[in-house]
């Protein structure tokens, strides 16, 4: 059964700056809803260019990203390193950060986003005072709690513990099982998404 | 006390213009130092400082007040906007900015030294007691207007400030968003500076966010207490200049450091 094309990449070249080198050249593919694709490859390929190149966050210097759907309800899970430690959040607050509905109102719909991954406990603690392996699980939770019906995740099980891993994983195959949600990921673990569709990213190509 | 209770009756203006800005500075102290920008804090008013400086050497009077902050602001955005750029990192952003700072003192004290008059000398340093009840409800009214504004959209605020490539990825109209926020606070900082003068408005925006943050609580209990810290530190600055007739920027700078300071002490008690 062939379902609908989310995204069409065609003949596109990723970068970070106008008239710069690209940092991938030539990206030809098509996700669709539903699937679980799973980019992997070395340090330094590309990957998370890929992904931010999908969302606006890097530049598409060739070609074009073709959504058939409104981009900003896809839900972004970047690597924990890019919220400062220092900021007086705390992880509820983070997560209320994406509640489309109002501040006030935001609580109850991030508190069960929070519980969902299994942190419901750590709610009112500075994001800052989290392990790493907690940090992950804020924004992840932070990227569920708008219902997304496409997920996409950057190394969302690198350096963390077993127990976070198989945290994480769980709730990504009751994602795609439930096949109402897309999820787009980076990973250098194999073990990760053993039933994606895995696509290679190397030397600045995408290959599969 | 009859003295001071009659001066104070004078000195209402001010003391509600004071009340204006320190309700919206600390505030806008806080987006910037969550965001890492606290050097922009420092930046913006002394460049606002130099925009009101040199309308004043192009002929702009300070009895032109729209036209005045109108090129000030501008002047101060072309400014940062053209020095300093997003994509730089923030190491380089934080040195652009402190050489902003810098250029702003140089330009203002140089157009002051060049064609300097008495008037425009003092209204640099901040006209507060000068404040007259048109310009005292102006302020007032934009200061409570983007307070309210920030209030309805700080769930966008907040994530903005949290994480930008979040907040890029769910906003259509992320580059209108952040041109009008920059824009607001560059406009009420050139405001602030003409009020209350440079050194009020950048410990208004610096000293709050430092000392505020009492590693307990969540964003919006901080936002409340930086508020509470300006506005208290500004008030009781003001009604010692009065009681002590010392200059009121000054004394409210000092006492919004001890406000902060005296926060800080009782948290670790």
């Amino acid at each position: 059964m062939n379902k609908e094309v989310l995204v069409t990449i065609e003949n596109a070249d990723f970068g970070y700056y106008p008239r710069s080198k690209p940092v991938l050249t030539d990206v030809v593919f098509c996700i669709r809803a539903g699937e679980f694709v799973v980019f992997r490859g070395s340090n330094g390929c590309g990957k998370s260019t890929l992904i931010k190149g999908l969302i606006g966050l890097a530049l598409v210097l060739k070609g074009s990203v073709t959504w058939n759907l409104d981009q900003t309800v896809v839900g972004y899970v970047p690597q924990e390193n890019i919220i400062s430690p220092d900021i007086p959040y705390t992880a509820l607050d983070i997560v209320r950060c994406a509640v489309r509905s109002s501040w006030g109102k935001s609580s109850i719909e991030a508190v069960s986003a929070l519980e969902s991954v299994e942190l419901k406990e750590a709610a009112s603690i500075r994001y800052g005072d989290l392990s790493g392996g907690q940090k992950r699980r804020v924004l992840l939770a932070r990227a569920l709690v708008k219902r997304p019906p496409v997920l996409i995740l950057d190394e969302p099980t690198a350096n963390v513990d077993i127990h976070t891993e198989s945290i994480i994983e769980k709730k990504i195959d009751e994602l795609v099982l439930s096949g109402d949600t897309t999820v787009i990921a980076v990973a250098h673990c194999t073990n990760f998404g053993k039933n994606a569709r895995v696509v290679m990213v190397k030397e600045g190509r995408v290959h599969g | 006390m009859g003295d001071f209770s009659e001066v104070l009756l004078f000195s209402l203006m001010p003391l509600f213009m004071t009340i204006s800005v320190s309700l919206l500075t600390p505030v806008i102290g806080a987006v910037l130092s969550i965001r890492n920008e606290i050097m922009l804090a420092l930046a913006l008013p002394s460049l606002a400082n130099a925009g009101i400086a040199i309308a004043g050497f192009c002929g702009i009077g300070t009895d032109q007040n729209i036209l005045l902050y109108l090129f000030a602001t501008l002047f101060t955005l072309v400014v940062v906007s053209l020095t300093i750029s997003f994509r730089c990192s923030v190491h380089q952003r934080e040195l652009r900015l402190a050489g902003l700072f810098i250029a702003g003192q140089i330009l203002s004290l140089l157009t002051n030294a060049v064609k300097g008059d008495t008037h425009s000398t003092s209204f640099l340093k901040g006209e507060v007691m000068a404040s007259g009840v048109t310009e005292t409800v102006i302020v007032a009214a934009i200061s409570v207007g983007i307070l309210v504004l920030g209030f309805v959209f700080r769930t966008s605020v907040f994530s903005w400030c949290a994480d930008e490539e979040f907040f890029r990825t769910g906003f259509m109209r992320y580059s209108v968003f952040m041109i009008s926020v920059y824009t607001i606070i560059t406009l009420f900082v050139t405001i602030g500076v003409a009020m209350t003068g440079t050194l009020a408005v950048t410990a208004l925006m610096v000293l709050p966010a430092l000392l505020g943050d009492s590693k307990r609580g969540g964003i919006s209990s901080y936002m409340v207490t930086v508020t509470i810290i300006g506005v208290l530190g500004s008030v009781s600055g003001f009604l010692c200049a009065l009681a002590l007739d010392l200059p009121p920027a000054i004394c409210a700078a000092a006492s919004v450091g001890i406000a902060g300071v005296s926060y800080k002490v009782f948290r670790m008690i």
